[in-house]
Parts: structure tokens; sequence; C-alpha cells
């Protein structure tokens, strides 16, 4: 059963930290080395430039790059670049650029130039990747949204970033709004071949590709700061916000962490993420593509062994294949693998061994190459039982760490017997340097846990908010100046492996919105209203805010003063959806004795729970902040409903 | 050779000592003669100033020649005979007052008398106002003006008696040179002298305690307003009761919450007493070694030392005085109130108002006393004044002594006040302290003259005054900081001594036993089953804290996940020592496989069914052979009653709900396992029935005397039953009654008849007397901890506690049968 892993630094965890203190002591020298992996028009001299205003740092900013040509390289012409899973039509890379670079002429003879958007519903289809990599290859920037969004939310998205052209594929796109977007002049509308609504009057791909003139386009140089694309999220602080991703440090990290979590004998990717996620943009198709590995595109959206999986046409393919998924779906694997062990009867069995002989699981799927877990911390007992079935080597089932925010990979486990822990979030990407820290902006000792900060700036870091130029650094930089806010709680063991502990900010749906706390937080912080702020949410899923004012109030009257200014500052910053429920106004906020805010105390109290004497407050450090919040309602804090 | 030298330097000394005995009885029999010539034999001090002078010349130099002597017991009594005669002869001089001179020293004094200065003394009583009126060098006038009863005591009233007294006197405040104020209840302040101000005004206006002498500066102020230029004239206060000085030494109790300061003590008098006496005795500098006794209606006593009283015995919590009883022993005045022999009310009079000697003799009165002594007593009533008289003498030098133990040097003891007059008291305190130091006798008091050379000098030297408002800041800071140092923790958790084997009997004692076992052998590690469980984390959290207890370690068994989330809000260090985090979906069958291999050794209820916990337990027990026919599963509590000065194991209160005969005395050998570890030698085991007699319509008590006579051969327990809970637990109820067992109240088990009766008992105590207690679930020797949510943080740190005492026990016994 379960070994509790011994924590002695063995001889790679060593060596590996010895580069990775080189990378933050060198950052910049790491970083040219770093961009000289990829292939530049114009190689930077600048390396990294920390601005500390708006713009928290330019990378390789008088570098020139022409993304098509890193990927598309004559050596590797005739690898496949894609596989469609389930029909096995496969496009080695030299097909592929050919496609590509008649869409881009095509988008090009439609008027669609450098800079401009285009917004690509459902990019999880061979067509959509054409189309991002056109758009790259013109210098357009591509706008990935699921089909899942609403048609309302598509609405928003498509007046925030005001695209000139729009691919749509995928069923749940209506034809009442397909043909509203097909009558605005503003756009040109291309919809996927494979399935065409009835009587639309989109352009269909294949018509799109062929109406290009020539043999097609040829790419153009792009400056290390163009964007690439913008990945939408609606999902904080209730306004959708789109996150620029600059050419030259995404193209620069992602190839860095790509070479690093994957095998060097794995030779395709097959990812359950869609490509309108950092994980699966990333690490499902760019990174692939520019390391020359083959993307097997897959149709499903669960990725079940059975439903999916075993759709793969040539299922051979799967052991050079790294799966990219996430615990959620590996969890429904090892459902599948225990009902089909169960009904293993003997009988059964022999037959099946005769069917499939180098099947070693009773599904009938074989092992991958590697299995990448990311989206959630994986539970180590599943780590191991997924690694037991499907992998030769336990080490092969990696985790990877990543945000939105972060565009690339910055914690990973790397598949290697002495880097990697089931469970564990793995290491830290070389070049980024991270700190675990308290609420109070202090250092954490070793296993003791706190907010993952990342200090300073790395690469593959948005450039920012589309169309709002402070809000990133607003919502990210403020708590603690000079520090990223992950927002995510960890800590770093004695051997140097991060571990997860839990989401620090609560989504908290109102109407159509979902509200993060701690975006809410990052928001009263920066307004200098009050010197401290906690957001969570009560029992009725609305936003209860206790702030401690600037100066300690008298009176009731200045309480409320103070908390009628916090309430018009969301108001005007997000929306009347965004005023708290309740804001409490009190001297001191509960903390333990590292220094964190304890949540679920707020939270307790917030949903009006009353706590009584036998309750164990021993671990908070200022109990009569508790009792000031509790027993002083009516006079020493002031809820105002 | 060593010894031989040894031998003669004692002998050389006792010659000496010989000859020095000889000298002193000589020197005493003609000072003595002396005295009685200063004295008129006999008679008061008489004479002409002049001559006065001249005797005050003599003893000074023989004082002075004195105190070079070697001090014996004999030197020691007349240095103090000596000055308490000078001063005798200081205060008989007519022309200028010696007090004075000595107060303010030969530099300060010829001033007053050259520039012919007036002082008006302000000392407000509560029937009365004391003034006195001092013009140069010489006290002019000294009154009591009473209050008269048909007006309103009011500052305005005293004030406008005071006006009609100087009109009286043909004085005049335009030629005031200063007023001098006895300090009222302001702010805490070292001693000294101080100009009024407007913070001490502030301070006055909600004071502390309400007293006549609060009067004293707004009386002041207000006659001051009567001067042609009222800013000329110098308004002080000197030395107010609220004087703190002591050192943070005298600060301590022995009870950290309570802390002693230096006030309420008769500081002025104190002060006074000590400079005056210094000069008397040739002191160059003011002040002196000393410890002075201010012995009047209140009594206190202070310990001086360069300038500071570093410690005192204030007037309330030191010596009994007149009508207050002084120090009580604390345990025999809790017996009285717990017995209701006396009510809070009546300790409240004794300490304030009508205890001492009013409470003694029926009197506050010691002149009447002594008075009734010698005229009228019966024979017994004279015995008992003089065992009052004894005991007051002693307790005054016993708390002299009690200060002079500070290993400073003791030049004298001083002692003043009313009863100072009383030969029947002084001559007692003086056999007392029994020539170990010079006993200086200044009767009465002399704070008018301390007011008054205060202000003067403070008008001759400016720079003396000192600033109220800076003063009693700096105090309070001092003092918050000395708190700070008083309150410093050493020990979080109390480090009580006990013997290894003598029986346990309470929690506390439970858990150091524990501690003591786990220093022996190792840190046992605790599986929590379903890690993810905030009550079963925050018990684990008290029972792992480096500095306080160290009990346990934790194996976290469950969802990794949702326990990380609960280590981040609580602060777990997941170290994999202290806590490790074991990811599991079958948190039963991992945590007894960890426990199988020796990983953990105690099993917790975390986020998982009781039901599901056990049955995993039993099954894995048969699987292993471990367990036997005897075993059951039951819950054992221990309760630790406030009230009650032993352990009590009652069971079962949680998981056998109508438990038969057999499984009764299974239940009870599970407690005799609990009983065994908490070193319980003997226990005697009440088996609890409504009724303590064998009664057919009663099944419970049946069962209750078969289940005894099962155990009625064993040596190693006493069990009885039937019981009834009252004669199990009360002595007296047991006697009364007339029950003829062995446990009469004295049950260290209780078996309880059923779930129902068993929880009710549980409840009632942990809710309504507020008993402590600690559980465990025993399963052949398997220990389990089930804490709940309505657990108290002591509680289920005693849980873990026991547990782990437990699984010592077992472990221990399993090795010994195993030899």
């Amino acid at each position: 059963m379960t070994t509790v892993m011994q924590q002695k630094p063995p001889d790679a965890l060593a060596r590996y930290f010895n580069r990775y203190e080189n990378s933050i002591k060198n950052k910049e020298l790491f970083w040219k080395e770093a961009a000289a992996a990829l292939s530049w028009n114009q190689f930077p001299e600048v390396i990294c430039k920390e601005s500390g205003e708006q713009e928290l740092a330019s990378w390789f900013s008088d570098g020139t790059i022409t993304p098509t040509d890193t990927i598309f390289k004559t050596d590797r012409y005739h690898q496949p670049a894609i596989v469609d899973g389930a029909s096995g039509r496969s496009f080695s890379y030299q097909e592929l650029f050919e496609k590509v670079c008649r869409a881009a002429q095509a988008l090009n003879d439609r008027g669609m130039k450098k800079g401009d958007h285009i917004l690509i519903i459902n990019p999880s289809c061979f067509e959509a990747m054409v189309m991002m990599l056109a758009a790259a290859a013109l210098g357009a920037v591509s706008v990935p949204v699921p089909d899942s969004y609403s048609e309302s939310l598509l609405h928003e998205i498509i007046n925030d970033c005001l695209p000139q052209g729009i691919f749509i594929s995928g069923k749940r796109i209506t034809q009442g709004f397909l043909e509203a977007m097909c009558h605005k002049e503003e756009y040109i509308v291309i919809q996927a071949s494979d399935r065409p609504h009835p009587d639309s009057s989109a352009t269909d791909f294949n018509a799109f590709l062929n109406g290009g003139e020539g043999s097609g386009y040829t790419p153009e140089p792009l400056s290390a700061e163009d964007p690439l694309f913008l990945v939408y999220s609606h999902s904080s602080s209730g306004n959708l916000k789109g996150l620029i991703y600059r050419v030259g440090g995404y193209l620069v990290q992602l190839n860095t962490t790509f070479h690093s979590i994957i095998t060097p004998e794995s030779q395709a990717v097959l990812s359950s993420f869609s490509l309108t996620s950092s994980v699966g943009l990333g690490y499902g198709f760019w990174g692939p593509l520019l390391a020359g590995k083959t993307v097997i595109v897959s149709e499903g959206k669960g990725l079940g062994l059975k439903k999916d999986i075993l759709k793969i046409h040539d299922k051979s393919i799967l052991e050079k294949t790294v799966l990219l998924t996430n615990p959620e779906h590996l969890r429904q694997f090892k459902v599948e693998l225990e009902e089909a062990e169960e009904s293993d009867d003997p009988e059964e069995g022999k037959k099946q061994e005769a069917v499939e002989e180098e099947s070693i699981s009773p599904t009938g799927v074989g092992r991958f190459a590697q299995i990448i877990s990311s989206g959630a911390p994986i539970p180590p007992s599943l780590a191991r039982y997924i690694a037991k079935h499907l992998l030769e080597k336990e080490w092969l089932l990696t985790n990877m760490w990543i945000q939105s925010q972060s565009g690339t990979s910055v914690i990973h486990s790397i598949p290697n017997e002495s880097l990697n822990i089931p469970g564990a979030l793995g290491l830290p990407a070389l070049g980024v340097e991270f700190e675990i820290m308290t609420d109070m902006g202090q250092h954490c000792r070793i296993n003791e846990s706190g907010q993952i900060m990342i200090s300073g700036a790395w690469p593959s870091m948005p450039g920012g908010i589309w169309g709002r130029d402070s809000l990133f650094k607003t919502l990210y930089f403020t708590r603690i100046p000079g520090y990223f806010s992950t927002n995510d709680a960890g800590r770093i063991d004695a051997a140097g492996f991060f571990w997860f502990m839990g989401r620090l900010d609560d989504m908290i749906r109102i109407s159509e919105h979902s509200i993060s706390t701690s975006d809410i937080e990052s928001l009263i912080f920066s307004s200098d209203l009050v010197s401290n702020a906690a957001v969570v949410g009560n029992r009725n899923n609305e936003l209860t805010v206790f702030v401690v004012p600037l100066s300690p109030c008298e009176t009731s009257e200045e309480r409320e003063l103070i908390a009628e200014k916090v309430k018009t500052y969301l108001r005007e910053k997000i929306g009347d959806f965004a005023c708290p429920e309740e804001i409490h106004v009190t001297q001191e906020l509960p903390r333990t004795r590292s220094g964190k805010l304890a949540r679920n105390l707020l939270r307790r109290i917030a949903a009006r729970e009353l706590l009584e004497e036998k309750d164990d407050i021993g671990y908070i450090t200022n109990p009569d902040a508790v009792n000031k919040l509790l027993g002083g309602r009516s006079h020493d804090t002031e809820s105002i409903d | 050779m060593i010894q031989k030298a040894l031998i003669e330097t004692v002998a050389e000394l006792n010659r000496n000592s010989t000859f020095q005995t000889t000298f002193e009885r000589q020197l005493e029999g003609t000072l003595n003669m002396w005295f009685e010539e200063i004295h008129d034999h006999g008679e008061s001090i008489r004479g002409n100033d002049a001559d006065i002078r001249k005797t005050i010349i003599d003893l000074s130099s023989l004082v002075v020649s004195l105190r070079k002597v070697n001090r014996s017991e004999k030197i020691n009594r007349l240095i103090g005979k000596s000055v308490t005669i000078l001063s005798e002869l200081e205060c008989a001089l007519k022309e200028s007052n010696g007090v004075l001179k000595h107060l303010l020293r030969s530099r300060h004094y010829g001033r007053a008398d050259k520039e012919n200065c007036s002082v008006l003394v302000l000392n407000p009583g509560s029937t009365s106002t004391k003034i006195a009126f001092f013009r140069g060098v010489t006290k002019l006038h000294e009154s009591n003006i009473h209050i008269s009863h048909d007006k309103e005591d009011s500052i305005r009233e005293r004030a406008a008696s005071i006006i009609k007294w100087f009109q009286e006197k043909g004085l005049s405040f335009d030629t005031l040179d200063g007023i001098a104020c006895r300090g009222g209840f302001i702010a805490p302040v070292p001693s000294g002298t101080y100009s009024i101000t407007p913070e001490i005004l502030k301070d006055l206006h909600s004071p502390r305690i309400h007293h006549a002498s609060n009067m004293a500066i707004p009386i002041g102020l207000e006659l001051a307003e009567r001067a042609k230029s009222p800013k000329e004239i110098l308004l002080t206060t000197t030395d107010p009761v609220v004087c703190d000085e002591v050192d943070i030494v005298d600060r301590l109790t022995g009870f950290v919450k309570i802390k002693r300061d230096g006030s309420g003590a008769h500081y002025l008098n104190h002060k006074a007493i000590a400079k005056y006496v210094a000069s008397l005795m040739g002191e160059e500098g003011e002040s002196t070694s000393v410890v002075t006794a201010h012995l009047g209606g209140g009594m206190s006593v202070a310990r001086h030392h360069q300038g500071r009283v570093v410690s005192i015995l204030d007037a309330f919590s030191g010596v009994p005085s007149a009508n207050r009883a002084g120090h009580l022993d604390m345990p025999r005045v809790l017996d009285a109130i717990r017995d209701n022999e006396i009510t809070m009310k009546e300790l409240e009079a004794a300490t304030y108002s009508k205890g001492g000697l009013l409470s003694l003799t029926g009197t506050n009165d010691f002149r009447a006393l002594i008075g009734f002594l010698n005229r009228g007593a019966s024979e017994r009533q004279q015995e008992k004044i003089r065992l009052v008289l004894n005991f007051y003498a002693r307790k005054i030098a016993s708390a002299i002594y009690t200060l002079a133990a500070d290993g400073l040097p003791v030049e004298s003891v001083i002692l003043s006040g009313g009863l100072s007059y009383s030969h029947e008291l002084i001559s007692r305190i003086e056999k007392n302290i029994a020539g170990a130091y010079p006993v200086v006798v200044v009767p009465g008091s002399i704070e008018h003259e301390s007011l008054a050379a205060s202000l003067l000098k403070c008008r001759f030297e400016p720079e003396a005054l000192r600033d109220y408002a800076m003063e009693r800041d700096q105090l309070a800071e001092q003092r918050k900081r000395e708190n700070n140092l008083i309150d410093t923790t050493i020990f979080e958790r109390k480090i009580l001594y006990t013997g290894k084997d003598t029986p346990v009997t309470s929690l506390d004692q439970l858990i150091d036993m524990t501690c003591m076992e786990i220093k022996e052998n190792f840190v046992p590690i605790t599986g929590i089953i379903g890690g993810e469980n905030e009550d079963a984390l925050l018990a684990a959290k008290r029972a792992n804290q480096r500095g306080e207890y160290m009990i346990s370690k934790f194996n976290l068994i469950g969802d990794s996940t949702k326990i990380n989330e609960f280590a981040y809000e609580y602060d777990l260090v997941i170290d994999n020592d202290n806590y490790t985090i074991i990811d599991t979906e079958d948190p039963v069958d991992e945590a007894l496989d960890l426990y199988d291999r020796g990983l953990i050794h105690i099993l917790m209820k975390g986020n998982i069914k009781t039901e599901k916990m056990l049955h995993g337990v039993l099954r894995y027990l048969k699987r292993m052979g471990k367990l036997t026919p005897e075993d059951l599963v039951s819950q054992v509590s221990v309760m630790d009653i406030p009230t009650r000065n032993k352990l009590l194991i009652i069971s079962d209160a949680a998981i056998n709900t109508y438990p038969d005969l057999e499984k009764r005395v299974k239940i009870l050998n599970n407690t005799l396992k609990v009983a065994r570890s908490l070193n319980i030698q003997k226990p005697q085991v009440a088996i609890i029935s409504a009724i303590e007699n064998v009664n057919v319509s009663v099944e419970s008590s049946i069962d209750a005397q078969q289940i005894a006579d099962r155990f009625k051969d064993r040596t190693d327990c006493i069990v009885e039953g039937p019981l009834s809970l009252d004669v199990a637990m009360e002595r007296d109820i047991a006697v009364d009654k007339g029950y003829q067992g062995r446990i009469k109240g004295s049950a260290d088990i209780l078996i309880l008849p059923d779930i129902d009766a068993a929880n009710v008992l549980y409840k009632t105590l942990t809710t309504q007397s507020k008993a402590s207690c600690a559980s465990v679930i025993l399963c052949g020797n398997v220990p389990m901890v089930l804490t709940s949510r309505g657990d108290s943080a002591q509680s289920k740190l005693a849980s873990i506690a026991l547990a782990a005492k437990l699984y010592f026990d077992f472990s221990n016994r399993v090795n010994k049968d195993g030899d």
C-alpha cells in the first residue's frame, strides 16, 4: 500500500535545483539561451524590461520572429503534424503548411491584416487549427472561445474584441446566431466544412481555402511583442477579460517548458483540454507543433476510455502519445478500469486475451507514453492507480500547474524518477521565481503553507487585459507589490516540491456572473479606501465583505460611511450586481498564527453561524478580532444590510 | 595546624567580646543615668532652648560615635534610645522648629529663617481640616477646624472656615509664600513634591477613591485666589498616598493574576521621618537605608533605600490596624466563605472598616484599651488585652523583619504615628526586634513639617519640583513593562510534578503523565481516519504543539485535496513527520494496514461513520486472531469533576445501547483497563441501579447484584451493586442511608445500566457540573479516539492523551507477558 516518500534529494533533484538556482540568478541569460532555441528573424538583444507601470514587463522587445517558420521547418515536412483520431486522417507538416498559407492568403484577400482579430468559436478541430496558424502567419490575432458559451456571452465578447473575422465550428451555434453574424458587414464568417448548418450563408471552409489566389501567403515576421492570441475568461470580477499573449515571450517559454515536461521519446500529444484554455492552446497545440510532434485531434469532450480513447483509429499510436488531461477524467478512467476488472470473469478474460494479446488492461487500452494531468492536483492514490494501469512507470504520470494568467506551465513535475512525486504539484519551472507567502506578506518556511506568489516577471505572462490597461496589474499585483498573486495556496516541502493546499478565492454566481472573491478583494485593496479587506461568500452565495478602515472608527456613522464608500466603489468598478450584501467594518481580521486570514471562520461569520464557547479558536492569533466580529455586531462592528 | 589556629582565633574573639560586653554594660549604665537626667527623672524634658541645644550637640556627637562602634544588641539599643531622645529634645525646642531644621537641612533652614517665609499647610480629614501656619522656621499655628454639622461639607465651606480662621489669627493671604496641600487620590506617581498643574486637577476630578484629602488642592487654589497676586503663591503637594515607587520584586505575589503596587501607605510621614532621622543620626545625604513603621489608626511599613521606598506593606493588606484585619491566611478565608461562616460582605468590612482591633476587642482605640487594662479589666480581660498587644507587637515586628530581609543595610527602624506614644506597645515591639536594629521612636507625625519643608525647599530650589504628568506617564509605562515581564510565559503548559505510580486525579495530571511516558518512549502516531475533518484536525493541532504538548504525531488518512485545504486554514505544517497526509479512498482499510505494520499506534475518528470504523477494526482484529470472546467494543469516559478530588470513570455512554449482563461484565472489564492505566489501585466499581437493594421490579438491580457476585472474589478491585448514584458518589448520603458496603461515595467507576442512563449522566456532568472529560473506545487492546464537536479543546486533548497512555500501557503489558 502506501509508502511515505523519503525526502532526501537524490542526485537528479540536486542537479535540477542547481540549474534552477542558476536560471534565477542569471534570469536574463537563461531566457536569452532559451530564446536561441527558436529561429528568429532578428534575434533580440534586449531580453527583459520591467517597467512597473501599466505594462508589467516587456520581453525580447527588439526581436522579430515568424511563428509559422519556427513550426514548419523543412526537416519535419514529412512528419505527421495533425492526426484526426477518429478517422485516422493525417496531415503532414508540409500539407498543413500549404493549407495555412492558402488560408492566410484567403484572409488577406478579404482584407484581413496584421493586428486584426479573428474570433474562433470551438477551435478543437482541424480547420480551426489551420485558421489559428493562418492568423499567426498574417500577424492577425486569434481569439479562441468555446461554443458552450451562450450567444449573449458571445455577443459580449464580439463587442469587446471587435473581430474582423469569425470562424465557426460546432453544432451548438444556432442558425439564428450564424445568420445575425453573417449579415453584419464588419465580419467575414467562415464555417467548418464537416458540420455545415443547412442553408447557412457563412462561407464554407473548403471553399474559403480554395478561394485564395496562387500558392498562398508568405508569412511575415512579427515583433516579439505583437499579440499572438487573446484568451477570454468571463469568470472573474463579473466582467469579461481577454488576456493578451505576446508572440516572443509566449513561444520561448512554451517551447522551454514543453521540452522539460514531455519525454523526448514521445511523438504525439492527445489533449482533452479545449483549445480555448491555456493548457490546451499551449501543450495540446502550439507546444507540440513547435517541437515537431503530432497533435491528435479527438472528437470527444469527456475523453472516456471506451467512449473516446477506444475510438482512436490506430491505437498503436497511443504508445508514443502523451495524454494531456485532468484528474476528473482520470477518475472516470479509474471507474471504467475498475468496472472492467470486476466484470472480468476468467472465461471472458481468456477470450479477450486471445483477441488482444498486447492489451494489458482489461479495457483494451494499452499504455500511454506519458500522462500529464493539469487543472487540479491529482490525488496521490489516483495517480498511482492510473500509473499502474496505463503507464510503464509511476513517474510517467506528471502534473502541470498553469493558470490563464501564467500563460504557460510554471510549476510541473518532470518525467524522471527523482523529479516526480505522486500528488505533488511539481518543481518550479526554470527561470520563474516563486515565494510562498502569508496574507501579511511574510515568507513561509519549509512546509508552511501560504499563497503561491511569483516574484517578478516571466516571459509568457500576459501583456495585459484587452482594452483595460491597468486591470491586470490591479487584479494580480496589488496584494503584495512586486509579486503576482496566484490565489492558490501551497507549500514547498523539504525537497523543494510544491504541494497544492487549496484555492483561495470563492467563485460566487450572481445572476449570470461568476464573481471571484479574490478579484473583489484585489479591487478593494487597490482602492485606498481601507487598510485591509477580506471577501467571502455567505450561505446564500452572496458576497460578504470585511474591511478594516484606515483609522479606527469611533461611531457607527463612521463605519456606515466607509461601508457606503466601498459599495459605491464596487458598483462603479464592476456593476450593481457586485455590490456586497453585507459589509463588516472591524478593527482587525482574524488571523492564524502564521498570518493567514482565517477564511473558514469568516465564512461562518458571514453565514451568521454562531460560534460556541467550545469552538476551538486556539489557532487564531487574535481571538479578540473574532469576539468583536461575533459578540459585538451591535457596537464593535456594524453590519450594514 | 589550621584547627589550632582557628581555636586560638575564636578564643581571642571571645576575650574581645567579653571585653566589649563589659564595656557595653558600663556604657549602658552611664547613658541611662544621662537620659534620666535629660528627662528630669521621669518627667518631660524641661529647660530653656539654649540648654536643650547644648544637650542636642552633646548627644548628636555621641550618636555619631556610637554608630562607629561594632554593632551589638546593646549598642543598637543604645543608638535607638539616643536618637529617640535626640528627637524628643528637638521637639522640645520652643523658639524654632527642630523637625523643620532637620528636614530643611542647614542650607535651606538659614534662608527660610532669614526670608521669614510664610507657608500654609492644608490637611483635610473626614470631619475636620487640619491646618498649620509656618513663619520663618517656626510653626506659628496648628489647628483643627471642624466642619459644622449644619452645613454641607464642600470645598467652598472648608475654604471659608479657613479664611475665617485667618482673620481670627490676624493673618493675611497677601504675604503668603506658598500653600502646601496634602495630596489626594491622583494617579500613581513616585514620591516627591509636585506643583499643581491642570493634569493633577483633571485626575483629581475623577479620583480612584473619594477621600477628604482630595479636597486639599482645590481648597488651596481657592485660598490662593484671596491673595493680591495669587500667581506668586507657590502651590505644592508632597508624597501623596497614591505614591508608588516600589521595586518590581515587591510587585509579585504567589498568583500571577494578582500584582501588587506601592500605593496605599502613609508616604508623607514615612518619607518625612526617614529624612528626619537620617539627619538626626548625622547622615550627610537626605536618604538612608531604614525601615519605617507608621503606627496610627492605619498601619503601614516601608523599606527605604537611596531615597526611595523600595518595598511596602500597605495600610490594607499588611499589618492589622485599629479597624482593618490586614493580611489574612487565604485558605482559612476560603474555607470560612465556603462553610458560610462569613460572607464576602463581612470579609470586605473586615478588610476596610470592621477588622483589626475593633474585631478583636470591640474598640478601635488602643488608648482606651490600654486604659482599660490598667483600670477596670478583669483578670481574664487583662490576659486577653495583653495577648492582643503581644499579637500586634509581633505582627509589626515581623513586618519590619519582612521588609528588612532584602540584604540591604538597615541603619535603624523608626516607629512613628499616634500609637508610638504607647509605652505598652512600643516596649513590646522593641523586645521583639531584640536589638537586631536600632529602634528610633518618633511619636505622632511630622507630616505638616514635611509639607512645609518640601514647599520651602522647592521655593529655593525650583528644579526639585517634579513634573506630575511626566512622572505619572513614565511610571505607568514602567509598570506596563514590568507587567509584561511578570506575565511572560515560561511554560505554556503547566509542568506539574507527580510521582510516577500515584493515582491520576485530574485530566491535567493525565496529560502530564502521558507526556512523561512519551518522553521515556517516543511520540506515538495517531491515524485520523477520514482526515478531512475540522474537529479532528483541531484536536490534533492541540496535541501536537511544540512548546506546549507533544502527545502525538498524526497521519491524516483520507481525501488529500480536502485535508490540504483544512491544513492550510488551520496552519498545520505537513512535514511528513508531525503531520503526514495519506491519500486514499478507503481510509479504514488504509489505517488498519498502517496500524498492522506498526506505522500508526492510535486510531482516531475523523470524517467517517463510527460504525464503519468499528466494523473495520473488529474485522481486522478477528482476521488477526486478536479478538477473544472476552472482548467487546465499548466507550469509557473519564470525568474530571471540579468538586470531586478524584476522577470518575463511567461506561458506556456511546456504543452499547442496552447491554445484557454478559456485555456489561465486558464493559466493566474495559473500564478496569483504563483504571489500571490511571494508576487507580483497587478501583471501586459501583454497578448503578435506581436503588441500592435488589428489587424484582427493578431489573437493573438484579443484574447489578449478579455482576457484583461475579467479581466478589477479585482482590484487584471492589465491585458492588446495586448502588444508587448518590450512594456511590456522596459519602454522607451513603452513611445516612445506612449503606453497608465498602463503596460509600468513593466510587472510581460507575457501570450504568444502559446507554440512556450513561449518556444522561455524561451530559449532566459535562454541561451542568463543568466536568471535563476524556473518552476512548476500547476494542481489545486497540484504543480509539472519537471526539465530537461538543467537546472542549481540553477534552479532545485529554482523550488523545488517554489513548496514548493506554497504547503504551497495553504494549508494555504485552511485552511483559511475552517475557
